[in-house]
């Protein structure tokens, strides 16, 4: 098959290099494997900018990049709400006012917190569509990076799906979450490594911002200034849907409840590093536009009929400018940041997926009392199990076209609802265990029907969609879980010690430097993250 | 678990290893093939791999030092 570069042995020895890297880290690491929580939760003994990098990076896998940097040649900057009001204020707010729940309750998932705050029955339903979502998503990544790999070095799909499959299967099974952990830091440094010179020579070639600028559509610039109706603006949404359906319920959903997420902060070897694990992503996460966004703008500028010929659509922007860019070498660099990241990306869904299965499925349901070595076992087994089912759902996957918006919609299917489930019940003492639980199901099955039998055209654009399908699932989970709660038996104060807000002995970190304080940093990340959006206005 | 004992598993000191040795590859490929491509004039690899070098360096110097405990 044609391919977009012709890699030769330089940049097949370095991504060479890295494989027996990581897969020599996993073995290095096998030996420290004692409990299950050394292998689930790396022993809770990770220091916080480590767990901070990783936090950021389990989410930053190729699919986000090649996507992101395609949405930033079709959209501008207006991509970067995705970043910015879809991020940050998420990560901060799981970082101080959500983390303490999760952390001092000792839960070791998110189901298992649903558990402790509402019932046996809204953990399960949370596990298993957890488990399933997560294995569907690790397939489609797998897939994605399977595809760019085909295009831009000629490997056939199948030989990237299973070399990548293997590696990953090596390194998870072997060194667990810390495996994982130190592969998604990695991951980070690899990325700037191999990315950030593109940007950098683009915008030297365009000459500077201005440059670019003047050969790009005036809206291409700008936040907020064409947000005042969807017809202004080329996503077709107006700035409530945003703040309310991305800003708030998706953005929140995915930060703060999903398990692949938030099982880097549990990691973390105490409550202020756990803390400050989403609060030091954050500031690195704000960064990251320059990396996808800005290239996506110079793709435009370079070649001004990207997305409207054929061979040349968006998601090609990057790839696109690598091949113009990068002789050999750095083609070799380029290509490993991308390996690395998918492969972060997939690793990410798998150790989540472990977890949850080993737990709440395993433990909960089938053997309660085996010994720390056998949970060891069936997590490995487990590790295995789900990169053979990622292998399975890749191949479906290859089957249907548009298989990746449907996969984030659905995701959204259960985001959404369970962000109100988690909001109401860390901050309302009231909410009943079926409160949760039936506000849970009932939202997911709302989003679900809203999605099939509303028509498209109600909406100005697809994204226009999924921000107010978002919306209205979340408004009908709160709605749905006070209301059963009022007619519902509560819980006792005693049962809810240290899970809910107001029942829970906050800690104060008065006498540490700033620099040290979750409260200070997360101001301070809020004062530049309202300074760039008023700068890009 | 404890890995702040021991040296293989300092993060620090694996990202170091990583990127010197990514450094040496891209300046020595970069002064003996002398690549380019037709939108840049200058040597990439060379510089590039000079920047990934002093990082890797970098890395192995902070590494040097033990992993603080609290934080």
């Amino acid at each position: 098959m044609h391919s977009l570069f012709h890699a030769n042995f330089v940049d097949y020895l370095i991504i060479v290099i890295y494989f027996i890297f990581v897969i020599g880290v996993g073995f290095l690491l096998k030996n420290y494997m004692r409990t299950g929580e050394d292998f689930f939760l790396s022993g809770r003994s990770i220091p916080g900018w480590i767990t901070g990098l990783a936090f950021l990076s389990a989410n930053l896998g190729a699919l986000e990049i090649m996507g992101m940097t395609a949405s930033g040649a079709e959209y501008g900057m207006l991509t970067a709400h995705f970043y910015w009001i879809g991020a940050i204020p998420a990560m901060l707010f799981l970082g101080l006012y959500m983390m303490p729940f999760y952390y001092v309750s000792k839960v070791r998932s998110v189901p298992e917190y649903l558990k402790i705050r509402y019932n046996e029955a809204t953990r399960g339903l949370n596990a298993v569509s957890f488990g399933l979502m997560t294995v569907l998503t690790s397939g489609i990544s797998l897939y994605s990076m399977g595809l760019i790999f085909q295009v831009l070095i000629g490997w056939s799909l199948s030989t990237s799906i299973m070399v990548s499959a293997v590696v990953v299967l090596l390194y998870v099974g072997l060194g667990g979450l810390t495996s994982s952990i130190y592969n998604e830091v990695l991951q980070f440094f690899l990325i700037w490594a191999g990315l950030l010179p593109i940007p950098l020579i683009g915008m030297h070639n365009l000459g500077g911002w201005s440059g670019m600028m003047s050969r790009l559509p005036s809206s291409f610039g700008h936040l907020w200034s064409n947000m005042g109706s969807p017809a202004n603006n080329a996503m077709g949404i107006d700035w409530l849907g945003l703040l309310l359906g991305l800003g708030f319920v998706l953005s929140f959903g995915y930060w703060t409840t999903d398990f692949l997420v938030v099982q880097r902060t549990l990691a973390a070897r105490n409550l202020r590093a756990a803390q400050n694990t989403p609060i030091y992503a954050a500031f690195f996460k704000m960064i990251v536009p320059i990396l996808v966004i800005i290239p996506g703008l110079i793709a435009v500028a370079v070649y001004p009929h990207i997305g409207h010929t054929p061979g040349m659509s968006y998601n090609l922007a990057l790839p696109l400018l690598i091949a113009k860019y990068y002789p050999p070498g750095m083609m070799g660099l380029g290509l490993t940041a991308m390996l690395a990241s998918f492969m972060s990306g997939m690793a990410g869904n798998v150790t989540a997926f472990t977890t949850v299965w080993t737990y709440d499925i395993y433990q909960a349901y089938i053997r309660k009392d085996a010994s720390e070595k056998h949970y060891i076992a069936v997590g490995r087994w487990a590790v295995f199990l789900g990169v053979v089912i990622s292998i399975g759902t890749a191949y479906i996957a290859a089957g249907f076209p548009s298989v990746m918006d449907y996969m984030q919609t659905l995701f959204s299917f259960f985001n959404a609802p369970l962000f109100a489930t988690f909001l109401i019940g860390m901050f309302w003492k009231r909410a009943t265990g079926w409160g949760g639980f039936w506000g849970l199901i009932v939202g997911i099955v709302s989003a679900f029907l809203m999605y099939m039998l509303l028509p498209a055209h109600l909406f100005t654009s697809p994204d226009a969609g999924n921000f107010w399908r978002a919306w209205w699932a979340w408004v009908i989970t709160a709605v749905v879980t006070i209301g059963v709660s009022l007619m519902t038996r509560p819980k006792s104060d005693e049962e809810l010690k240290g899970v809910v807000y107001g029942l829970t002995k906050l800690p104060s970190y008065k006498g540490y430097p700033w620099y040290k304080r979750p409260g200070i940093l997360a101001s301070i990340a809020f004062v530049i993250l309202i300074g760039i959006n008023i700068w890009l206005w | 678990m404890d890995l702040s004992k021991t040296k293989l598993l300092d993060l620090r000191f694996l990202i170091g290893i990583l990127f010197t040795i990514y450094g040496v590859i891209l300046v020595i490929y970069g002064a003996i093939a002398d690549p380019h491509t037709k939108a840049l004039s200058w040597n990439i690899d060379l510089w590039w791999g000079l920047v990934n070098l002093i990082i890797g360096l970098v890395f192995l110097w902070i590494a040097r030092r033990p992993q603080r405990l609290d934080d």
